[in-house]
């Protein structure tokens, strides 16, 4: 059985972000109204399609934005509001105590340092290095499967699972609070996602890490997070347990996500499910639900009036409690 | 008690029916040379090789999909290159259509195109100059493939117009020259000669060689993204890759092979870097597309559960050696090699299990000096004495399900 030790410290709490990319059409606003937040040793998958804002939002908690802006809302981790920290008190946090591995972090080894060099300067950067890291050094190698002996060895040298291994031991090495996962086995063979997402599970408890873990895959989510925020064209659209979630998915998107899975051990699925159309052009102001486009459910309604993220209980909108919510008309009364 | 039919021969009957395949592949081989350092190459003499592909069997029937998956870096790749003549193999026969040809000639060249390539990656695989119009025209353009009757005749007048304009132009010069020679009264005659025949060669060349010929490609490109269901065309064929999703760019990429109508489609990884949602959207467009140009398909991924959906049959490599082959309900419901058992235990469920799975120990064997034996055994819990210094061969051990191991799981249960 896996354990899992959460607190009732509430140590990452995002109010009404919004961010906007200035181009030259007009502003394409990302993330439009996202809030949630994060208990310590919590962790939490952000799912959605591609281009939905998953990265923009996973960088915007390190303020490591390229060319977006946060126009609105608040990031407060451990009682700092990020969006607010002066450069020089965010590089104390950066790195250290929020870390990131980055999406299509594979290459983001350096190919003319060694791997030991790779640690020492993620030390040094944050002016921690001495000579007796080296026990935590090999301690960690040991624990990602790599030998000691080949600390020494260059990256390219090391097969593509391997490198995302040492990419993870680098993201953990200074003992974060809390780790942002963006897509880190998109792209890598079963055999070695599934080895990576027992690692990053068992450094999780090892660590006692809050991670938020970004993703497409619903599967691979459900491998390794206990809540699931899906996303649609910057908006969150539902949030809860990922067990919730997966028995009872509330909007119509999730529903379409789940069927969209291919499952190999089932013989009567035959032809996956796809999602028809696309998500709306961000640049421009979108009336009514986002999703109405491509949703079954759909009523002239929906292409009017913005739904709202709402609490749901059995099925029914309203009621106190936070844990499950979702934006869709569908559940209004007069619908 | 299963009875294995073990013969050589057997093993290049991995069709599926008795009908002859589009392609057959026999002990196809590929050996990379490793670059090694200027000291070691003094040292020693003789030259490391990575076995990227070594010694694999398959074949592929009309209209047939199928599915090469496996690990990262087992050699799917190198394989697909090699059937797209776009790699020298190091040694190996290839059939086509039953008849023994080179690996050269399945390259595509002007007047032959057997097979066509969609690389694995769609970011990477369109010029990012290109506007995607001129991209999915260029290999029409390039391979002169274009087939309608009234197309060609456009063509040939816009040719002909060309040379007209050359020919004008030449006409209405010496009939300028003899008019300055002349100087007298005829002189105004041939100056108004040498503009009507200037007029008439512009007049013809605009209009034949430029506004028929423009009707023309458009008519061309609509019809492609149309197929590849990139609608209304005119929105996309003006964009430059960077401006379109990922799904799109894809489709984009699709387009360019299949307009060429290749009798073999080779896919490497197509929908692996796309979401659920747009990876069903192209596994459709791909089956109506095989469908209506009556083409095959070598689909290569790591997703099983894309291979088994989409695929007919499905090959399991293993450092550059094919372990197991068969039918994809065969093979899923019934796996027989402890390594393709252990890939379908490792896909991420999404309902949530209690018990940890057991993944096989290690790392993918170095390839450069592969175990010998059994590629597979140092990772495997079945393995005995045996598996460490024979090499098991592909033998039936089921009506079209190949396997090399000598303890198929079957066996062992
Ligand atoms: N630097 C940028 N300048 C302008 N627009 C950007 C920039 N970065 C991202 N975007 C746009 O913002 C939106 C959200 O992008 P983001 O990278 O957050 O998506 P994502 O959900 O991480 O997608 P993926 O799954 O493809 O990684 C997209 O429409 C994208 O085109
Ligand atoms: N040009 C080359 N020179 C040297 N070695 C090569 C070359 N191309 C491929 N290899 C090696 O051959 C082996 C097989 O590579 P290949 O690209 O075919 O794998 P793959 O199965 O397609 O993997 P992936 O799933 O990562 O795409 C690998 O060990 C690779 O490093
Ligand atoms: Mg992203
Ligand atoms: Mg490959």
């Amino acid at each position: 059985m896996r354990v899992i030790n959460i607190s009732d410290k509430v140590i990452l709490e995002v109010k009404n972000l919004v961010i906007e990319y200035p181009m030259k059409e007009g502003n394409l606003r990302a993330v439009d109204d996202v809030s949630f937040s994060l208990k310590s040793g919590e962790s939490m998958g952000l799912v959605g399609e591609s281009g939905c804002g998953k990265t923009t939002i996973g960088l915007s908690l390190m303020r490591l934005l390229k060319g977006g802006e946060i126009k609105a809302g608040s990031i407060n981790f451990d009682d700092n509001d990020v969006s607010i920290l002066s450069d020089e008190d965010l590089s104390k946090i950066r790195g250290k105590k929020i870390s990131m591995i980055f999406q299509a972090s594979q290459n983001a080894l350096n190919p003319l340092q060694k791997v030991a060099s790779h640690f020492i300067d993620t030390f040094k950067a944050h002016d921690m290095w001495s000579n007796s890291k080296w026990d935590e050094i090999n301690k960690i190698i040991e624990r990602i499967e790599i030998s000691k002996d080949r600390i020494n060895e260059y990256p390219h040298q090391f097969s593509g699972g391997m490198q995302q291994r040492i990419v993870i031991a680098l993201s953990v090495i200074l003992q974060p609070t809390l780790l942002i996962a963006d897509e880190p086995t998109t792209a890598l063979d079963v055999l070695v996602q599934a080895k990576i997402l027992k690692l990053l599970r068992e450094l999780k408890s090892e660590y006692n890490l809050t991670m938020i873990f970004i993703s497409h895959d619903l599967g691979v989510v459900a491998e390794i997070t206990q809540r699931l925020a899906i996303m649609y064209a910057g908006q969150l659209v539902e949030i809860g347990t990922t067990k919730d979630i997966f028995a009872n998915p509330q909007h119509p998107y999730t529903e379409a996500l789940l069927n969209a899975i291919p499952d190999v051990q089932d013989k009567t699925k035959k032809k996956q499910i796809s999602i028809p159309g696309t998500p709306p052009d961000l640049r421009f102001e979108i009336k009514g639900c986002r999703f109405a486009s491509r949703c079954s459910y759909r009523k002239d309604i929906c292409n009017e009036e913005p739904p709202e993220l709402l609490n749901i209980i059995n099925g029914k909108i309203g009621g106190d409690n936070p844990n499950h919510k979702v934006r869709c008309l569908k559940y209004n009364d007069d619908f | 008690m299963m009875t294995s039919k073990n013969t050589e021969n057997n093993i290049n009957k991995t069709s599926s029916n008795g009908n002859i395949p589009v392609i057959e592949i026999r002990s196809l081989k590929k050996y990379f040379p490793v670059q090694t350092g200027a000291l070691s190459r003094i040292f020693s003499k003789d030259t490391d090789f990575v076995h990227a592909v070594d010694d694999i069997n398959f074949s592929i029937d009309k209209g047939e999909i199928f599915c090469l998956v496996g690990e990262s870096g087992c050699g799917k790749t190198t394989t697909a290159r090699i059937l797209a003549g776009l790699e020298p193999e190091t040694s190996g026969e290839v059939f086509w259509n039953g008849k023994q040809i080179s690996f050269d000639e399945l390259k595509t060249t002007k007047g032959n195109v057997k097979t066509q390539i969609v690389f694995q990656n769609p970011y990477s695989s369109l010029s990012p100059r290109l506007r995607l119009g001129e991209a999915a025209q260029h290999p029409l353009v390039v391979h002169d493939k274009i087939e309608d009757k009234k197309t060609r005749e456009t063509i040939k007048r816009a040719y002909y117009s060309e040379a007209g304009l050359v020919v004008s132009f030449v006409i209405s010069i010496i009939l300028f020259l003899t008019a300055t020679i002349r100087k007298d009264d005829s002189s105004l005659w041939f100056i108004a000669f040498a503009f009507i025949t200037l007029i008439l060669g512009i007049g013809s060349y605009i209009w034949f060689g430029r506004i028929q010929k423009g009707k023309l490609t458009d008519d061309i490109i609509k019809s492609i993204f149309n197929l590849v269901g990139l609608a209304p065309p005119d929105q996309y064929y003006n964009k430059y890759p960077h401006e379109v999703s990922g799904g799109e760019r894809q489709r984009v990429a699709i387009a360019r092979s299949v307009v060429l109508n290749p009798k073999l489609l080779i896919l490497d990884e197509p929908t692996s870097m796309l979401d659920v949602s747009l990876r069903a959207g192209i596994l459709d467009l791909l089956l109506s597309i095989k469908d209506k140009f009556d083409m095959s398909i070598l689909f290569i991924t790591h997703d099983l559960a894309t291979a088994r959906h989409f695929g007919d049959r499905v090959g399991v490599m293993y450092a550059g050696k094919i372990i197991e082959i068969g039918a994809v309900d065969d093979l899923f419901n019934n796996p027989m090699h402890p390594y393709t058992k252990a890939l379908m235990d490792a896909i991420p469920s999404p309902t949530p299990r209690d018990v940890e799975i057991q993944l096989p120990k290690g790392d993918v064997p170095d390839s450069i000096n592969p175990p010998s034996g059994c590629r597979y055994y140092p990772r495997c819990k079945y393995a005995q004495e045996k598996c460490s210094s024979e090499l098991p061969i592909l033998r039936e051990l089921k009506e079209n399900h190949f396997v090399a191991c000598y303890y198929p799981l079957t066996m062992v249960q």
